[in-house]
């Protein structure tokens, strides 16, 4: 069993947008679902998927979990209010967006306030990020706006809709495509003056 | 879209894939997940639990504070020859809080007992820790744990302890001007206000007006009569000031026209309507300095003020 995955779900090859794409024969039966076993279902087929995304655009994968997580938690909340699986995975997209953007003014907030670290100590987060940089089309990435890191990520690692997108952002579908259309001319000037 | 837009677009869902496939989340995510669900479900048992251990001393100290204010209360109404109920008040407040005692104590078992094994364990994971000092240090770690559900409790509480503080004062306060105010009337039975017939006749409201508080009767030797503080509309009133003052009638005009008329005899024209703000500044300080020069003991002012129906 592959590491990630929960205790009796058997092992099998993930595809990454495979997962974050809303499952059809989970969204059929889920009129009768309570929050837990719902909860379930959504963490077997998306979890992970939500942890990379969040990863993205928090930096790092623990606090990325940590965001995921959460918004299970909010999830089975709201369950009542949700009662089937498509709108879970908006939602689940949606509440991960807006708890990243909370992370990253929060860590924005401590970074301003916080002695900042000898050179030769690196941070606990260090490791993750150096794995993530290792692409230089990622290390550009991560020097985008957040709001354009956003949605470059929901496009092109999530596979979203631009309407997807735009809910998941809480924006409209024109500022998708402008924040995308400026996060591909930032990306490209980058990857150019690098090649 | 041309060719190079398309190949930054594979190059970079390629690049993303590839990055995120290094990317694996820990194994134990679905049994945090389903941790913090039990935690938020019981959120409000622990917090009721950890309420209940802070009432406790809060409880005690209360209590001992309760005993110790009613031991002070009695000593002061001997000297002062209150009532010796003064301390009643405070003697059934202790009683309310003993019987408090046993359910603070008995409470969080209970609550430990409803199958919240989750939310109590880590409760007691924190009480082994050294407990941090201060009031914000202690509550910070239980709000934090209690997660979006500490949201709106924290509201709720404080508005039921400003409730709380409130209907206390409330009570206590009614209570105090009970055991205070009729030790003038126990004392002195005398200082009863009589309406004439006149002024209770159909269509006149008599407001007597009398300080809610009055400290005079308290230096009185036991058994020597008290001056009588009777007032009457009547013109056959008990008051025996001597005239001193022809005519002090401080009549203050006013729509709708408040004439008060204060006279030897104790007695408010009945057609007075109201008692403005202005007219009775003026006339309290026509009465003390009345009752400075005449009065032997301190009274509530004779005066009715009446009013007509309209």
């Amino acid at each position: 069993m592959p590491p990630g995955e929960p205790d009796g779900v058997a092992a099998r090859p993930i595809h990454v947008t495979e997962t974050l794409v809303a499952d059809a024969a989970v969204g059929a039966v889920t009129a009768e679902w309570d929050a837990d076993r719902a909860v379930t279902a959504i963490y077997t087929t998306h979890y992970r998927s939500l942890v990379r995304l969040a990863a993205f655009l928090v930096r790092d994968v623990g606090t990325a979990e940590e965001v995921v997580q959460d918004s299970f938690v909010a999830m089975h909340g709201a369950w009542r209010r949700l009662r089937d699986s498509e709108k879970a995975l908006s939602y689940l997209r949606q509440s991960v967006v807006n708890r990243s953007r909370s992370v990253l003014r929060h860590r924005m907030v401590v970074d301003r306030n916080a002695p900042k670290p000898a050179p030769d100590m690196p941070s606990a987060e260090h490791g993750a990020i150096v794995l993530m940089e290792r692409s230089a089309v990622v290390s550009a990435l991560r020097a985008l706006p957040a709001r354009q890191r956003e949605a470059l990520v929901l496009r092109y690692y999530g596979d979203f809709s631009e309407a997807q997108i735009a809910s998941a952002m809480g924006i409209s579908r024109g500022a998708v495509k402008s924040h995308t259309a400026r996060a591909m001319s930032a990306l490209r000037t980058v990857l150019e003056r690098e090649t | 879209m041309t060719s190079p837009e398309r190949d930054y677009d594979d190059i970079l869902r390629r690049a993303l894939r590839a990055a995120a496939e290094s990317i694996e989340p820990a194994a134990d995510g679905l049994d945090r997940i389903r941790g913090r669900v039990s935690a938020r479900r019981a959120g409000s048992f622990v917090l009721l639990a950890e309420f209940l251990d802070w009432f406790r001393p809060i409880l005690r100290w209360l209590e001992s504070g309760a005993a110790g204010a009613r031991s002070g209360l009695l000593a002061l109404a001997t000297r002062m020859q209150f009532p010796a109920r003064s301390g009643l008040v405070l003697g059934w407040f202790r009683i309310a809080l003993a019987r408090l005692r046993p359910l603070v104590a008995w409470a969080p078992p209970l609550l430990a007992a409803t199958g919240w094994k989750a939310a109590w364990q880590r409760r007691a994971e924190q009480r082994t820790q050294p407990s941090p000092t201060g009031l914000r240090a202690r509550l910070g770690p239980v709000f934090t744990r209690l997660g979006p559900a500490a949201s709106w409790l924290r509201p709720v509480i404080a508005v039921a302890a400003a409730v709380g503080i409130v209907v206390a004062g409330v009570f206590a306060l009614g209570q105090a001007q009970q055991f205070i105010t009729p030790t003038n009337q126990i004392s002195n039975p005398a200082a009863t206000h009589k309406t004439t017939p006149a002024a209770s006749s159909p269509g006149v409201i008599v407001v007597p007006i009398v300080p809610a508080s009055p400290t005079y009767p308290l230096g009185s030797p036991a058994g020597a009569p008290l001056p009588s503080c009777s007032s009457s509309a009547t013109p056959k009133a008990t008051a025996t000031a001597p005239s001193t003052s022809p005519s002090p009638t401080p009549t203050h005009s006013a729509t709708p026209t408040p004439t008060i008329t204060i006279s030897a005899s104790p007695t408010v024209s009945p057609t007075s309507t109201s008692l403005t703000g202005a007219g009775a500044g003026a006339y309290a300080g026509q009465v003390a300095t009345t009752r400075a020069k005449h009065l032997p003991v301190l009274c509530p002012p004779p005066i009715h003020a009446s009013s007509k129906a309209s």
